[in-house]
């Protein structure tokens, strides 16, 4: 954690100059961060339409464009994009314009308002895993966790308030009998047939439900 | 290492009874499981349709077939299956086959595993990751984490290709020589593909996808 000063202006950023919240930042963070970047003769206006598509996906789809993204809908090719941001696309375009893919996950859902800037409070949590991917330890888990292996699970729905209903009930039970439920018991008590279960986590239960709940058999 | 010991043959399971090795598995071994898991009157053609089906299933396309497939397929409900398998599908009908998700990853190239290594890789290797699930130490990183990392995030064709394992090689050793994770830009250049390219390898994106794949990280 750190300061960068630029304009008499203070901009809390982490160990690599990184922006931590989104929110703190303005053009003026862009122009002081940019000759650090390699950029020693300021921002055009290509390095600004960038930005602000960056910003703007963000603030619409509350997810950081992929690199493939930002190159496309900027009718950039790799090479132009590299010209424009010598030192990359999360350490150049993305640095400057104070948003990246840590960032994506802030106030979502149902999440809003229960949990507040989670991204935030978890950053330097670390979590042990098998190889598999599911988690050694049970109270390692939290909510971030989840949602953020949903995604990369690419859950269809994401997580809705059914399974979150799912995945309370996972870890109260594992919690009351030191068991997994098996799938079952699981569908019955949450009055669901396999079907629903198969639209909630289409990963399968273990491989699903189960690892996204922090549980591992 | 546990054995569990039927009709005079004796297997190598795992301290929850699960077989090691799938290779050594003979409807001897389900036979004899079936009376531990509550299964007290033997099997029928029933449950032998099932396990038949896991088996198969895993010979051909390399994974464990998910419980919503292996109803479907069976012509099986909850119930039913329940009934078939009262300890669960996993603890129950996988564990009689011999075959879990533990061995859906086998069979990948560049994974010299053998059943025995990949259970000592699924009981005892830990890896530590951030919130996002990118590695917190390089040096945690195994083709084994890749691999399943890959399948996770649902890598279009499900497994990691000769290209793909070219780039994350790259990326490892280029992390390697200069203590820094090459840009995109290097990475295409150094693998002399395009963005189109490695789009179609990582779609999840460059950090996202390749940079995690290969146990590293920017911040």
């Amino acid at each position: 954690m750190g300061w960068f000063v630029f304009k008499d202006k203070k901009y809390k950023v982490d160990n690599r100059g990184f922006l931590e919240n989104p929110e703190d930042w303005d053009e003026d963070f862009a122009i002081g961060m940019a000759p650090k970047l390699r950029l020693v003769d300021g921002l055009n206006d290509k390095h600004w339409r960038v930005i602000y598509f960056i910003r703007n996906t963000f603030d619409v789809m509350n997810r950081c464009p992929l690199v493939y993204i930002a190159c496309k809908e900027n009718r950039l090719g790799l090479g132009d994009f590299k010209k424009l941001f010598p030192t990359g696309y999360l350490r150049g375009a993305c640095k400057l314009a104070g948003v990246t893919y840590r960032d994506v996950f802030i106030q979502k859902h149902w999440l809003e308002g229960n949990i507040d800037q989670i991204s935030y409070i978890y950053k330097n949590k670390i979590y042990k895993t098998d190889v598999h991917g599911f988690l050694l330890d049970y109270n390692d888990w939290d909510e971030n966790y989840a949602i953020n292996k949903a995604y990369e699970m690419k859950m269809p729905d994401y997580l809705t308030e059914k399974h979150w209903k799912i995945i309370y009930y996972l870890r109260e039970k594992c919690k009351k009998t030191d068991e997994i439920p098996t799938v079952y018991q699981t569908c019955e008590d949450n009055k669901i047939d396999l079907e629903e279960m198969e639209k909630l986590f289409p990963d399968g239960y273990h491989r699903g439900a189960v690892k996204i709940a922090g549980l591992r058999h | 290492m546990a054995t569990f010991t039927c009709k005079n043959k004796t297997f190598e399971v795992d301290s929850d009874g699960f077989l090691i090795d799938f290779n050594r598995w003979d409807e001897d071994f389900a036979e004899g499981m079936a009376s531990q898991i509550k299964i007290p009157h033997g099997l029928t053609g029933e449950h032998w349709d099932v396990i038949h089906f896991i088996r198969d299933t895993f010979s051909k396309t390399g994974r464990c077939p998910l419980v919503y497939e292996t109803c479907r397929m069976n012509g099986l409900r909850r119930k039913e299956l329940k009934k078939l398998f009262p300890a669960g599908y996993l603890r129950g009908a996988c564990k009689l086959s011999g075959i879990t998700y533990r061995e859906g990853y086998l069979g990948q190239a560049h994974l010299p595993a053998t059943a025995e290594d990949l259970n000592v890789i699924s009981v005892e290797k830990t890896y530590r990751v951030d919130v996002r699930g990118f590695l917190v130490e390089p040096d945690d990183w195994d083709e084994y984490y890749a691999v399943h990392r890959a399948y996770d995030m649902k890598i279009p064709g499900g497994k990691l290709t000769e290209k793909h394992w070219q780039v994350i090689k790259f990326l490892r050793d280029s992390f390697k020589a200069n203590n820094a994770v090459p840009t995109v830009y290097e990475a295409c250049e150094g693998n002399q593909i395009d963005l189109e390219e490695l789009e179609r390898l990582f779609p999840d994106g460059y950090h996202r996808g390749a940079v995690k794949i290969a146990g590293l990280r920017v911040r």
